[in-house]
């Protein structure tokens, strides 16, 4: 779900730059005049019993220790209360032989090694265990909520994607120095406004009833819901806004530091060169040169989004995947909350194993330094994305 | 020792000074003054008490007794947000502290002590790269199962996130300057790694960790407003920027424009958090800051008239320049 959105933005401009892409070649061929040495290195590498691994199988692994890691995490943190579900599900009038049945009845009299694997193995088949709340398996449960959490976090991502990127672009091609300025200026604050307060002042805009053009519901979501697929992408529409802006002003901001940095760069020298003005040489080359560094900063503030769509779904009374969290949360469904949370943690990362290749995939000076030092290019996608980071608060004063 | 601490305050001087003569740089220290103004206030004095309810004005819009209005209880809207600054303040500063500590921590295991050439620093660094991927709001999930609704809880997760994202950010200068020559000459002198790493590595990284370290001041504001509706943030009854924002929420059918008051707030001193790393970064590095370079280390000693003890071991940064114009070339 989460490499998605970034997919059909990607591959067009890769379609669209392979014609403008002779600056750029100019460093694989540096690097395959070196190859030589590269050889030396890399034989000398061998003596020292290093096995060199592909990048994506090394990632990989890392993926699943993390999956298993964060797994016993989350089943640590749950057990860290006294008392289990069985005394939450006895209640207060519960006899102690009552309760110690329910605990035999659900296993949860093992030990917690036990207890941990069978759970690990239970997930692994598709059994996300039975919501004590409600009564209904998890997994159901969650596939409903993901109807609206999905395309909520999808739209907002589109939103934040449209905004991010054109105005990126504009906020260095732009030839008035007040529009570059204006657009700095609007992507701090927007980016520095608390989603719930965004949603709140969007429905004070649109909202029905309160809004002051009062077009769209600020409460609620469809009963029939995908049924009815314009009043359900209305319902969404808020929502997705109030998030999808608030992102887009941050990533604004990267794409934008991401671009003046490889404005200084000569490929853009080189393309002018060419005859291109230094806008069309943003737009096709320089677009491209940052693609894997836009990608991976995609990835972090769709993380980062999540707060806001947890946030969003609650004050828009949207029945999503957060709602459904946050209530077993409260209701102390500990069973429910640790397959649940265990699912949110491995859509994210799966997202960052989506956005790492795709990086990985964009840069072809990684594949170059995949081939002549394992410590190059495990730093190298994150010296990139790092750099980006840190410059996007940093250039702030550069224009001025 | 008296010269170092006069150096200090004359350099901190010149970097105020400097950063009140751009326009970022001022917003950021105006607004964050009148914080603390607020917040000093408060501690003294507020228009009500806490817990003081006006049962006959319960949900009351602006008027001369509530300036902002009352929310459901009737508590004074203004009163709520005045000693929510401190609450506010408080968490800031925790977050900062946390996640500079963590940061700090994470950077020893990227850097290592052999400048990052180590098995195990490698496999650090793909750990953070994995766990960055995970959200803030995850994190705090997890952690309130066991805490309940508390500052802990925004602090532990806050800083969790910021220092892995700290560890990224600063790693490739943090190696450059593991890998300096003055580190190589301090360690053929004996100097201890933790040494090694305060005096070289850490001034190297100073500047991007001001910077990351205002942003996340401002983002931990963020998520505390987030975590805090969630009921998973600060605990019932405690203000917050965070909490009057949620109170507020309530109000919208009631009073919408009531709305706007904390939510201008919280933005606003974001937008200043955010502002206020890039000016400090720039008006704090010598290279930048003309100003800066004037007063050196000697001048502080000869205006020391009794600089008898001459063998304070605090140096210019030297090593901050050196390592950048190693970068650069």
């Amino acid at each position: 779900m989460t490499g998605q959105p970034a997919q059909p933005a990607q591959p067009a401009q890769m379609a669209r730059r392979a014609d403008v892409a002779e600056p750029q070649s100019a460093e694989p061929r540096s690097a395959r005049a070196q190859s030589p040495q590269a050889q030396t290195r890399r034989a000398r590498a061998h003596t020292r019993a290093h096995v060199r691994v592909p990048y994506v199988v090394r990632r990989l692994a890392a993926f699943i220790v993390a999956a298993l890691v964060q797994s016993a995490v989350i089943f640590a943190f749950l057990r860290m209360l006294p008392g289990d579900a069985a005394m939450v599900l006895g209640g207060t009038t519960a006899t102690p032989e009552q309760t110690a049945r329910l605990r035999a009845q659900m296993g949860l009299d093992r030990p917690y090694p036990v207890q941990y694997l069978s759970w690990l193995s239970d997930v692994l088949h598709g059994n996300l265990g039975v919501s004590q709340l409600s009564g209904k398996a998890v997994g159901t449960q969650v596939g409903v909520r993901m109807e609206v959490t999905l395309p909520l976090a999808v739209l907002g991502l589109a939103v934040a994607l449209a905004i991010g990127i054109p105005l990126g672009v504009l906020a260095v091609t732009a030839r008035s120095a007040k529009l570059r300025r204006a657009l700095q200026v609007c992507a701090i604050v927007a980016g520095s406004i608390p989603a719930l307060w965004g949603g709140l002042l969007l429905v004070l805009i649109f909202g029905k009833g309160v809004g002051l053009l009062g077009v769209l519901p600020s409460q609620g979501f469809p009963s029939g819901g995908w049924r009815a697929p314009g009043r359900a992408l209305a319902s969404l529409a808020l929502p997705a806004l109030s998030i999808g802006i608030i992102t887009g002003a941050q990533l604004l901001r990267y794409v934008r530091s991401a671009l003046v940095d490889v404005c200084d760069t000569d490929y853009i020298a080189q393309a002018m060169v060419a005859g291109m003005t230094r806008a069309q040489a943003v737009r096709r080359v320089g677009l491209r040169l940052a693609a894997p560094q836009i990608v991976s900063v995609a990835g972090i503030a769709f993380a980062s989004m999540m707060t806001g769509v947890v946030v969003v779904e609650n004050l828009f009374a949207l029945p999503g995947f957060a709602t459904l969290l946050m209530n077993d949360l409260k209701g102390r469904d500990f069973l429910a909350v640790q397959s649940e949370l265990l699912l949110l943690s491995l859509l994210f990362l799966v997202m960052g194993l989506v956005v790492d290749m795709l990086h990985h995939a964009l840069d072809p000076r990684l594949k170059d330094a995949a081939g002549v030092g394992a410590d190059a290019d495990g730093g190298a996608a994150t010296v990139a994305s790092a750099a980006v980071v840190s410059s996007a608060a940093t250039s702030e004063g550069d224009e001025a | 020792m008296s010269s170092s601490i006069r150096l200090f305050i004359r350099r901190a001087g010149i970097i105020l000074r400097s950063m009140w003569h751009r326009v970022d740089g001022a917003y950021a220290l105006a607004v964050l003054m009148a914080w603390l103004v607020v917040c000093a206030v408060s501690v003294f004095w507020t228009p009500y008490g806490l817990l003081y309810s006006d049962a006959h004005n319960v949900w009351d819009g602006p008027s001369a007794a509530h300036p902002l209005g009352t929310d459901g209880a009737g508590h004074d809207l203004l009163t709520w947000l005045m000693k929510g600054s401190v609450t506010q303040l408080g968490i800031v500063v925790l977050v900062v502290a946390c996640t500079t500590v963590l940061g700090l921590l994470g950077v020893w295991a990227s850097v290592g002590s052999h400048a990052g050439a180590g098995r195990g620093s490698r496999i650090w660094m793909v750990c953070v790269d994995t766990l960055i991927a995970v959200p803030t709001v995850l994190v705090a999930m997890l952690v309130s199962v066991p805490l309940g609704s508390s500052i802990a809880v925004i602090v532990i997760a806050c800083s969790f996130a910021y220092a892995l994202s700290m560890v990224r950010v600063t790693r490739p200068v943090a190696q450059l300057a593991a890998a300096s020559p003055y580190v190589a000459a301090s360690r053929s002198y004996g100097v201890g790694e933790g040494r090694i790493f305060f005096s070289h590595v850490v001034p190297a990284i100073a500047p991007m960790m001001a910077v990351q370290l205002s942003m996340s001041a401002g983002t931990a504001i963020l998520a505390e407003s987030g975590l805090t509706y969630l009921g998973i943030g600060v605990p019932a009854g405690v203000p917050s920027w965070g909490r009057s924002l949620a109170t507020c929420a309530k109000l919208i059918t009631v009073h919408p424009l009531t709305v706007i008051w904390p939510g201008l707030i919280i933005t606003a001193v974001v937008v200043a958090l955010n502002l206020l790393g890039d000016a400090l970064r720039d008006c704090a590095d010598p290279l930048v800051n003309a100003d800066l370079r004037r007063v050196s280390y000697a001048d502080a000693v000869a205006a020391d008239d009794q600089a008898a003890d001459g063998q304070a071991d605090d140096r210019p940064d030297g090593h901050d320049v050196s390592a950048r114009i190693e970068e650069a070339s």
